[in-house]
């Protein structure tokens, strides 16, 4: 690989401090949990620095870096799901007031955290985080296309969400 | 207000933690200090109680030493950052971790590999530091600018890739930059017990040649199926035969046996290092 190694692994220092809440809060977003994300965005740097020599272009960097994010995050879903009964309802949890104020998420907000992982990702990456779809089909790691379909598809399905609860 | 406008604010809201900051600041800390080796080991603890060990260890030879009579270092710390050097001159700028094995009830062969180590690592600092001034020389013969900065970068460090009982494979990578990069690696699969490097053929088996091979082959036409990216060298250009006699491998962390060719060894020199992970399973020493 062409690289300097340690120019790379600077790069990559910088774009983790960009990017922390970013990362923090995908990870949030899945788990839900703060020490549990905490735990996320460690294994996240962990992972990124090992894996380093693995991504080809640097421009990349930061999507790349939200991708380990995400897999980490499914990782550690899956593990908590089958390790015990205990996932909390996550709803539940978003549900009830946050602690430290009586913050009020929005209906629209509750709604979009309980789509399914794939299509809440691509939501939060697009409306939320902003990124291009470019930058999106990277960071989920499938391409433009079905990462549009998918956007689309959610924004659908929160309209009809949204009707719901009206009546 | 718009209601996806609403969401996001209720996106930042979600609270950030007061101690991110730190807690990602001592990640990168320690991923840097310790590249792949506490990722290997799953070593959440290298994070928290560990993080001042470590740095002991890696500072001071003596309290390496010492350290390995305590059964957790023992385990867990069989190759350590021996010295590091970084050193800035005129010409060169040097950043060297320069590993050692210990704990591996080999004395012997500890002190004779890490003596090898050592010498190759120290070499190759000395041959980059007078490549440096050559090439200085050569620059100001052909009307070059003494006012430039120009320097040679070395870097060294290493990646513990399996650590087992009886088993420990690691590697030593070695850059050097200047107007390009140059890499060498250096990979070590000890078996511990003997004190003497695993073969291939003790670990695959007296057909390996042949195994690898078929191997490999089928992994570069399947690579170049999935992503036309990726090229390797075909008849003109040196297509892969065989592997050879000295070809670079070393143990994966799920006990599998890894192929490795360097940079140009068998495609162009964008696709980088080359990796194959063989499919078959392989006899490690008990």
């Amino acid at each position: 690989m062409v690289f300097l190694q340690e120019k790379k692994k600077k790069k990559l220092a910088e774009v983790i401090k960009e990017n922390q809440t970013t990362l923090y809060r995908m990870a949030y977003s899945y788990v839900r949990n703060e020490e549990t994300a905490k735990d996320i965005v460690q294994d996240t740097i962990l992972t990124a620095f090992s894996k380093l020599s693995s991504l080809k272009e640097d421009q990349y960097m930061k999507t790349w870096l939200i991708r380990i994010c995400i897999n980490q995050s499914l990782d550690t879903l899956r593990r908590l799901k089958k390790s015990s009964e205990n996932t909390v309802e996550l709803q539940d949890y978003l549900a009830a007031p946050s602690k430290a104020s009586s913050y009020e998420y929005s209906d629209l907000f509750q709604a979009i955290m309980k789509l399914d992982e794939k299509i809440r990702t691509v939501i939060l990456l697009r409306y939320f985080e902003e990124m291009k779809f470019e930058e999106i089909s990277h960071a989920v790691g499938t391409n433009v296309n079905t990462v549009k379909a998918q956007v689309y598809r959610g924004l659908e399905l929160l309209k009809e969400y949204m009707k719901e609860d009206e009546r | 207000m718009n209601p996806l406008h609403r969401a996001k604010q209720d996106y930042e809201h979600i609270q950030i933690p007061h101690d991110l900051d730190s807690l990602v600041d001592e990640a990168i800390r320690q991923s840097r200090r310790q590249n792949r080796f506490s990722m290997n080991k799953g070593l959440k603890l290298a994070l928290s109680g560990m993080a001042g060990l470590t740095m002991m260890l890696n500072l001071s030879p003596v309290f390496a030493a010492r350290m390995q009579d305590l059964p957790v270092v023992g385990d867990f710390f069989r190759v350590l950052t021996f010295r590091h050097i970084e050193t800035q001159e005129e010409r060169t700028y040097i950043n060297a971790q320069i590993p050692a094995i210990t704990s591996t009830g080999n004395e012997e062969m500890e002190k004779r590999l890490n003596d090898e180590i050592y010498t190759i690592i120290t070499d190759q600092i000395e041959e980059c530091k007078i490549r440096a001034e050559e090439n200085w020389t050569a620059y100001l013969e052909t009307g070059g600018d003494p006012a430039e900065e120009r320097t040679f970068d070395f870097y060294s460090d290493y990646d513990v890739m399996y650590d087992s009982d009886n088993i420990l494979s690691f590697v030593i990578h070695i850059e050097e930059a200047s107007a390009s990069v140059e890499h060498l690696n250096y990979y070590y699969n000890l078996d511990l017990s003997t004190g003497e490097a695993l073969s291939l053929k003790e670990i695959a088996g007296d057909d390996y040649i042949e195994k690898i091979n078929q191997s490999v082959r089928d992994q570069i036409a399947q690579r170049e199926q999935e992503d036309p990216d990726n090229l390797y060298f075909h008849e003109d250009w040196g297509a892969f035969q065989t592997i050879q006699e000295d070809q670079n491998f070393y143990i994966n962390q799920d006990a599998q046996l890894v192929i490795v060719f360097e940079r140009y060894d068998i495609a162009p020199g964008y696709m980088g290092e080359q990796e194959f992970v063989m499919p078959f399973s392989i006899t490690l020493p008990e």
